[in-house]
C-alpha cells in the first residue's frame, strides 16, 4: 500500500501516532550528536542522509537492563522479574541498514534453540519507518553489502524522499494501520514514479554481493589479521557501536535490603579478559585473534549460523575507529578474489 | 525448564564433599518440590551455577540422572564465584539455570567397551557418564577406568573408587605425578599410563576430560594406539556467561560450546579452528 505525506503533514501523523506508540527518532543533541531518542509532534525526527551515531539496538537491546532481582526475603528467597511491560514503540526514520540490522538481531535473539524473552518483548513491540536515505556520507557502503531498497521495505513503512513529501510505503499490516492516519493523502502516478526513480537509482548502485561466497573467502590464517591488529587498540568502538554486535556480560550488583539485580551489559569481544577462564586459560590472549574473531563473525560465523551476512554496512566503525582501521578495507583484503573487490576504500 | 532461560530455579546446598584440598562437590535439591521431582537431563550436560550478589558460573552436572532428586556439581576455587562457592555451608541458597548443551551419545555405544580417561576435576563430567553406565551395566561392555592428577589428595571422588571398581566387568587405574609415602599406584603422567596399559580400539570408545594439556597428548596416544578420531570424545571448557548461544562468548569458529557442545568427538574437534 503507498500512500503520500506532505513533508508539512509529518507533524500531524506523530501527533496521531503519539497516542498509540512511543515514538523514536533521529534526534540532534546540543553537541551536534545524533543518536535515537523521544521526538513528538513538537520535536520532530530528523528525515535525511545523516546517519546517527547511536544505532537502534538500544531501542531492542539495551546497553544494560535488569534480568531479574533475587530477593533474599525472611528465609523465603525468591526472585522477581523486572516490572513494567514493553511499551508499543515506533521508531521513525531509520536507515535501510539500521532496518536490516534488526533482521540480523532477530535471527540471533528469536531464532535458534532459544529465544531470548527480553529482545522478544522489545522487538514484538516495535514497530518500525524507514526513511530511504541515499547513502551518500563518506564512510557508508550499504550497496557493497545487500540492496537497501529490499532492506527498507523490511521495514513496516517505508518512506522515499520525493521533494515536497514522501511516498509512504506499507509493507505489513501494522505498516497499513499507520497509514490510515488523515494526514496521508492518495498518492498519484507521477509521484510514485518519482519514487521509483530513487530506488531505481539506488538499486544500480547496489554491487552483486554473496554471502556464502565473501564466507568462504575468511580465511584462519590471512595475514591482514596481524596487520589489523598492529594497528587496532582493542578500544572496542567498532562493536559498541556496530548495530549488529551482540555480545554481553552478566554480572550481579547488591542493591538496598540485601536484593541483587541480575544485569546484563553490553561486552565486546575485543576486550582482552572476554574470553580470559577463571584459571587464566584465554583462548584468544592477543589481538590478533580478537580481531580475527570479530570480523570472521561478521562475514563467515554468522552466515553459516543464521544464513545472514553480520555487516550491514553502516559505516559506524569505519567513521569512529580511532585509529582508522577501515573494515571495507580489511574485507577488500580479505575476500579478494571472491566477489568483493568493489568494497574499497 | 523454565520460559526465562536467564532466570535460575531456587536450590538448596544440602550437603557439600570435600574432594581435595581445593575442590569441593556440591549436592544442591531444588527448592521446588515439583521440579526436584521433575528435573533430569543428560550426562555430560552443564548448568549455571549463581551465588545471588556475586555472579555466575558454569559447571557440567557431576551427578547422574539415573539417580534423581539431588543435582551435583564439582567446583575448583580458581575464582570469584567459586570462592563464595567454597565458603558456603550447607543450607545456603544457589541458583541454577539448565541443563544446556548436548551430551554424551551414549545410545550410540550400547554394547561397546568403555575406557574413561580423566586428569584431576576433568573427572566431573566423566563421572556423571560413568555412574550413568554402571547404572545401566547390561547395555555396555567391559568398562576401564584410568585416572590421575598431580598427588593422591588431588584424586576426586576417593570414596567412589572402591564402587567403581567392584562393579562387574569394570577396572580403575590409578596414576599420579607425584607419589607420597602411602602411594601404592601408578607413578607418571596420565598419556604416559595409558601407552603402559596400552588399551585395545577394538569395538571401543574412549572419553577423555582433564587439563587441557593432558588432553593434547591423550588424544596423540589414542591415535598412536589406533583409535580413530570417530572412537574418542571429550568434553570442553570455555567461558560462558548465557549459556544458550546468544552472549557471543564461547564460540570455537563456527560451533558455541554451549550449544553444540560442550561434547564433541575428536573427529569433530579436528573440523574446528584450534581455539580453545
Amino acid at each position: 500500500m503507498d500512500k503520500l505525506l506532505p513533508k508539512t503533514a509529518l507533524k500531524d501523523w506523530l501527533e496521531w501516532a503519539s497516542t498509540r506508540y512511543h515514538l523514536l527518532g533521529p534526534v540532534e543533541a546540543e553537541d551536534g550528536s545524533r543518536s535515537f531518542a523521544a521526538v513528538s509532534a513538537d520535536r520532530l525526527p530528523a528525515l535525511d542522509n545523516r546517519r546517527q551515531c547511536a544505532s537502534p539496538k538500544e531501542a531492542v537491546l539495551p546497553s544494560c537492563e535488569t534480568l531479574f532481582t533475587f530477593d533474599p526475603g525472611d528465609g523465603q528467597p525468591r526472585l522477581v522479574p523486572p516490572g513494567g511491560e514493553f511499551a508499543p514503540t515506533l521508531m521513525v526514520g531509520m536507515k535501510p541498514c539500521d532496518v536490516r540490522s534488526l533482521e540480523v538481531l532477530d535471527r540471533v535473539f528469536l531464532d535458534g534453540r532459544f529465544q531470548d524473552p527480553y529482545y522478544a518483548g522489545r522487538r514484538k513491540s516495535l514497530v518500525t519507518v524507514a526513511y530511504v536515505c541515499e547513502s551518500k556520507r563518506w564512510s557508508c557502503f550499504c550497496s557493497s553489502v545487500g540492496d537497501p531498497i529490499e532492506w527498507s521495505l523490511a521495514a513496516d513503512v517505508a518512506l522515499t524522499d520525493v521533494g515536497e513529501a514522501y511516498v509512504a510505503t506499507a509493507n505489513t499490516p501494522a505498516g497499513e494501520e499507520l497509514l490510515g492516519c488523515p494526514a496521508f493523502r492518495d498518492v498519484s502516478a507521477d509521484e510514485l514514479a518519482t519514487r521509483d526513480i530513487v530506488w531505481n537509482a539506488l538499486r544500480e548502485r547496489a554491487e552483486p554481493f554473496d554471502p556464502e561466497k565473501v564466507a568462504a573467502g575468511v580465511d584462519w590464517e590471512e595475514p591482514a589479521w596481524d596487520a589489523i591488529a598492529e594497528k587496532c587498540i582493542g578500544c572496542g568502538v567498532c562493536s559498541f557501536l556496530c548495530p549488529t554486535c551482540t555480545c554481553f556480560d552478566i554480572q550481579d550488583e547488591t542493591i538496598a535490603g540485601g536484593k541483587v539485580e541480575r544485569y546484563r551489559v553490553r561486552d565486546t569481544c575485543q576486550f582482552c579478559d572476554f574470553t580470559k577462564m577463571g584459571h587464566g586459560h584465554n583462548p584468544r590472549p592477543s589481538r590478533r585473534e580478537r580481531v580475527r574473531q570479530r570480523i570472521s563473525h561478521k562475514f563467515k560465523y554468522i552466515v553459516h549460523q543464521c544464513g545472514i551476512c553480520g555487516c550491514v554496512g553502516c559505516g559506524r566503525c569505519v567513521e569512529l575507529c580511532p585509529v582508522n582501521a577501515d573494515l571495507r578495507g580489511v574485507l577488500s583484503e580479505i575476500v579478494s578474489g571472491n566477489g568483493c573487490e568493489s568494497v574499497s576504500a | 525448564m523454565a520460559a526465562n532461560p536467564y532466570q535460575p530455579e531456587l536450590a538448596t546446598v544440602e550437603e557439600i564433599i570435600e574432594e581435595t584440598p581445593d575442590t569441593r562437590t556440591f549436592r544442591a535439591v531444588f527448592r521446588d518440590p515439583e521440579l526436584r521431582e521433575s528435573f533430569t537431563y543428560e550426562p555430560g550436560q552443564f548448568q549455571e551455577v549463581s551465588v545471588f550478589g556475586v555472579g555466575e558460573a558454569t559447571f557440567c552436572l557431576t551427578s547422574t540422572p539415573t539417580r534423581p532428586g539431588v543435582v551435583e556439581f564439582s567446583v575448583k576455587q580458581v575464582g570469584q564465584v567459586t570462592t563464595a562457592l567454597h565458603e558456603m555451608s550447607p543450607g545456603d541458597v544457589v541458583g541454577i539455570r539448565g541443563p544446556f548443551g548436548n551430551w554424551f551419545p551414549y545410545e550410540e555405544w550400547k554394547g561397546k567397551k568403555l575406557l574413561f580417561i580423566g586428569g584431576g576435576i576433568g573427572m566431573a563430567p566423566l563421572r556423571s557418564l560413568l555412574n550413568f553406565c554402571l547404572d545401566n551395566r547390561a547395555d555396555y561392555g567391559p568398562i576401564d577406568l584410568i585416572y590421575g592428577a598431580r598427588s593422591p589428595q588431588d584424586l576426586c571422588f576417593r570414596n567412589e573408587f572402591d564402587a567403581w571398581r567392584s562393579a562387574p566387568d569394570s577396572r580403575v587405574f590409578l596414576t599420579v605425578d607425584r607419589g607420597d609415602e602411602t602411594w601404592q599406584g601408578n607413578v607418571g603422567f596420565v598419556p604416559a599410563y595409558l601407552m603402559d596399559l596400552a588399551p585395545s580400539p577394538e569395538n571401543t570408545i574412549a572419553i577423555t576430560c582433564g587439563p587441557p594439556i593432558m588432553i593434547k597428548y591423550v588424544l596423540e596416544s589414542l591415535e598412536k594406539l589406533h583409535f580413530q578420531p570417530e572412537q574418542i570424545y571429550t568434553t570442553l571448557e570455555m567461558k560462558m556467561k548465557c549459556g544458550i548461544g546468544k552472549c557471543g562468548r564461547c564460540n570455537i569458529g563456527e560451533k558455541f560450546v554451549c550449544i553444540d557442545g560442550p561434547v564433541f568427538s575428536y573427529a569433530q574437534l579436528k573440523e574446528l579452528p584450534p581455539e580453545f
